[in-house]
């Protein structure tokens, strides 16, 4: 592998190749452009950096993934120290004029994972967006394939309740009289 | 994937994977290549060691720099932590009392204090959201950009309030913000400002002149508008089950959350409500009146020994606790049983308290100088 020896141009070929993928996954997990950004290119960079430390190049885009988990679990734990001003999202609801959706299942998903721990977004996304295996998502968190497949269980549950937390209020509101 | 998973909700897996899949985005922006690039173009690599028995020692001497750095860190900040002790710039703790213990000062910048659960979020006088921990240690700030007039959590309520971590801040200026500390974002209801805000029901209600508004707590969005000639807007607040209790200056009423219908009067005035113990406690002046909620009517009134009016109440169930005006015997804290309305104890204070919280086992209180102090039961 050229980019191990120090070649940029074979490094960027492999950060063009691996790079789409990578941003959906911060995108899903971050929940923000800017921090995904943030979180893949801090992700890249160590990369390139460490490249030469791994042994098994066949391994290069688990290790990736591996890195960008904990580039997104810096970037949520630094998302709070960089409010030095309070950013107002626009309210839901505009939101979803914006993108001409109604109220529908593809955004109650996308607010009840928004609700959830960072660790909880990750295994979802490394499972669902990555299409990782318990067993995969072991090896990227290191921890036993038992507890990946544990929190894998209740990452699920945790959207669940947040899915029907979300019903329960929308059926009350649709009940009340204005 | 290594084979079919099986999951306890296939559908909602099912619905999760294909959400995923349609709402990533499917190509990366260009200019994070370029700016990877720029930096991998300014940035040395990492050496590698050639001889195997070099990464042990380069693995024992980072442990060693490792264990100096902490030894370091950990001696200076005992070093400065004794150094601040020493300073005494905290206000000096209110006489000992055989009811509360005084632990401690945890601000002397308050302008607004609730309690979350084991810790409590305060806004402070300078304009900064902070979350304060039981040991009274602050923890990261957040800076507004506008005063508000009344904060409140979820106080670990999960579901449409967000979930523990989640506070909620209102202005007669400002829309409706709901912050959730575990994603660091603030979400706003539009057209909704106001004076007091309580949360229940799956809603937020907010209160201002003449009515009271509903938000759906999830979706932050108005839900509806209650018209309640009289009421203003720092008139106190509560929903307990399917009913907003709000006072106003001629006595208290009960509505029912869905249909907004109105129950019976009762003509108590109140300064303050919660629930405990089964009932609506209404602070009114010096006495403490208990409603049955089912009835609505008067089930307790107590009068407290300090005479004095309150000025502010909180409580975790077991006891109410209650922060009294100075009258002739000075500012106090005040604790009743929500069984009787029975004063159990009294604890004077050495600076009136405009407001208190309860978190996890103690009582925190907030003076007009921006003090917070905290208490804990015990000798």
């Amino acid at each position: 592998m050229a980019a191990r020896a120090g070649d940029t141009p074979s490094f960027e070929r492999l950060v063009r190749r691996h790079i789409d993928r990578l941003y959906g996954a911060a995108r899903l997990m971050l929940r923000d452009v800017d921090l995904a950004e943030d979180a893949v290119q801090s992700t890249l960079v160590r990369a390139w950096r460490d490249l030469p430390g791994l042994r098994d190049p066949d391994k290069f885009e688990p290790w990736l993934q591996k890195l960008l988990v904990r580039a997104c679990y810096d970037e949520a734990r630094r998302k709070r120290r960089w409010l030095g001003e309070v950013r107002v999202l626009q309210p839901v609801a505009d939101r979803l004029e914006a993108t001409e959706r109604t109220l529908g299942e593809r955004d109650e998903i996308g607010r009840a994972l928004q609700a959830l721990t960072p660790e909880h977004r990750a295994i979802l996304v490394l499972h669902f967006y990555l299409d990782l295996s318990p067993t995969e998502i072991a090896g990227r968190l290191n921890v036993p394939a038992g507890t990946a497949r544990s929190r894998l269980h209740y990452a699920l549950g945790a959207l669940r309740a947040r899915l029907e937390a979300q019903e329960r209020a929308g059926r009350r509101d649709a009940g009340s009289v204005a | 994937m290594n084979g079919p998973e099986s999951y306890d909700d296939p559908a909602l897996a099912a619905r999760t994977r294909a959400w995923m899949q349609s709402a990533a985005p499917v190509a990366a922006p260009e200019r994070i290549v370029f700016s990877i690039m720029d930096e991998v173009d300014r940035l040395p690599r990492q050496r590698r060691l050639g001889r195997p028995a070099l990464p042990l020692l380069g693995g024992v001497a980072r442990y060693a720099a490792l264990t100096l750095v902490i030894t370091i860190g950990v001696t200076a900040g005992i070093l400065v932590s004794r150094n601040l002790e020493s300073v005494g710039g905290s206000p000096p703790p209110p006489t000992p009392t055989p009811s509360l213990r005084f632990l401690g000062p945890a601000s002397g910048d308050g302008a607004l204090l609730t309690s979350d659960q084991g810790s409590a979020w305060l806004v402070t006088r300078e304009g900064q959201l902070v979350p304060i921990d039981s040991d009274g240690a602050a923890g990261e700030s957040i800076s507004l950009t506008f005063t508000p007039s009344d904060l409140i959590s979820s106080n670990g309520s999960s579901g449409a309030y967000g979930g523990p971590g989640t506070v909620w801040l209102v202005a007669p200026d400002t829309n409706l913000l709901r912050f959730d500390s575990a994603v660091g974002e603030f979400v706003a209801a539009r057209d909704v400002t106001g004076a007091r805000v309580v949360l229940g029901a799956d809603a937020a209600w907010v209160s201002r002149p003449g009515e009271v508004l509903k938000v759906n707590a999830g979706f932050m969005t108005l839900v509806s508008t209650l018209a309640l000639p009289g009421h203003r807007a720092e008139d106190p607040m509560l929903v307990v089950g399917n009913s907003l209790w709000v006072a106003d200056a001629s006595g208290i009423e009960r509505l029912d959350v869905s249909s907004g219908s109105r129950g019976t009067r009762i003509a108590n005035m109140a300064n303050e409500l919660v629930a405990a113990n089964g009932l609506v406690w209404a602070a009114a002046g010096p006495n403490l009146v208990g409603i049955d909620p089912g009835s609505g009517l008067v089930a307790i009134t107590a009068a407290l020994p300090t005479a004095t009016d309150i000025v502010g109440m909180a409580t975790h169930g077991n006891v109410i606790w209650l922060a009294t005006a100075p009258g002739s015997r000075g500012p106090s804290l005040v604790g009743v049983d929500p069984a009787t309305g029975q004063a159990i104890s009294v604890t004077p204070l050495s600076t009136p308290a405009i407001s208190i919280a309860v978190v996890g086992n103690q009582v925190w209180t907030l003076d007009a100088a921006g003090n917070v102090g905290r208490y804990e039961p015990g000798s």
